[in-house]
């Protein structure tokens, strides 16, 4: 496999491989310090996509990738698992009461709040999720 | 992720600092496991916190569910990145935030 570039890590999706995440993501936050919360935004959606392919795709192999421009974070999810549009995944109801409340699918609708566009497609066996969250 | 943990009687404050998410959210959950049973009154200081994201939410929730029923919880020094997601995901108005 050959190397990857500084914006792009490619990964076996499993337990072991969040600190290698998290250090992906910390090298593209650092480059957003002066926006707190592009950098939150960043942190929280590669966090959420992460983990749902680790836990419930069934990859065994995933990439992320990022570049920066016309004032947005464009991220690039792309796993060989199981075929997952989270842009057709329900809403939570989230006026319920903390009794009531259910935690799942909150992930995703937080992402879906926090980015200014989310594409997917799934093509040639593998999900292709891009964010665009914006500088701001 | 580090948590500070002041316990005195039946009032606990954690101060949770770094990340809370995926990787962190469960050893919060530890802590909670242990420090829940005996807290009438439990404040979460979020002021050295860096973000949190659903795996966060949840314990969380989880906390405030268990406080619903035994006594009061709050959380302390929201900065606006935190509050964002607070707000998004309806936690505002499950939380009590000073």
């Amino acid at each position: 496999m050959p190397a990857d570039a500084d914006n792009k890590i490619t990964l076996i999706p499993d337990g072991k491989s969040f600190e290698a995440v998290r250090r992906f993501g910390d090298d593209l936050t650092k480059q957003l310090s002066c926006i707190p919360k592009a950098a939150n935004r960043v942190s929280v959606a590669i966090d959420e996509i992460y983990s749902n392919i680790v836990k419930y795709s069934g990859a065994d192999i995933a990439e992320i990738e990022y570049k920066i421009a016309d004032g947005k974070v464009y991220i690039m999810f792309v796993d060989n698992g199981a075929e997952y549009n989270p842009l057709a995944a329900k809403e939570p109801d989230i006026t319920l009461s903390a009794e009531e409340r259910k935690i799942g699918g909150l992930g995703i609708f937080a992402v879906r709040k926090l980015t200014e566009d989310m594409e997917y497609k799934y093509e040639g066996n593998k999900n292709i999720l891009k964010l665009a969250i914006a500088l701001e | 992720m580090t948590i500070d943990k002041n316990i005195q009687n039946e009032n606990a404050t954690l101060a949770v600092s770094g990340r809370l998410d995926t990787t962190t959210a469960p050893e919060l959950e530890a802590v909670l496991d242990e420090v829940l049973p005996k807290a009438k009154e439990l404040i979460f200081n979020l002021e050295n916190l860096e973000y949190i994201s659903s795996a966060g939410l949840r314990v969380i929730l989880k906390a405030q569910k268990v406080m619903n029923t035994q006594g009061s919880m709050k959380l302390t020094g929201v900065n606006d990145s935190i509050m964002e997601v607070f707000d998004i995901t309806g936690f505002l108005d499950i939380l009590t935030i000073e």
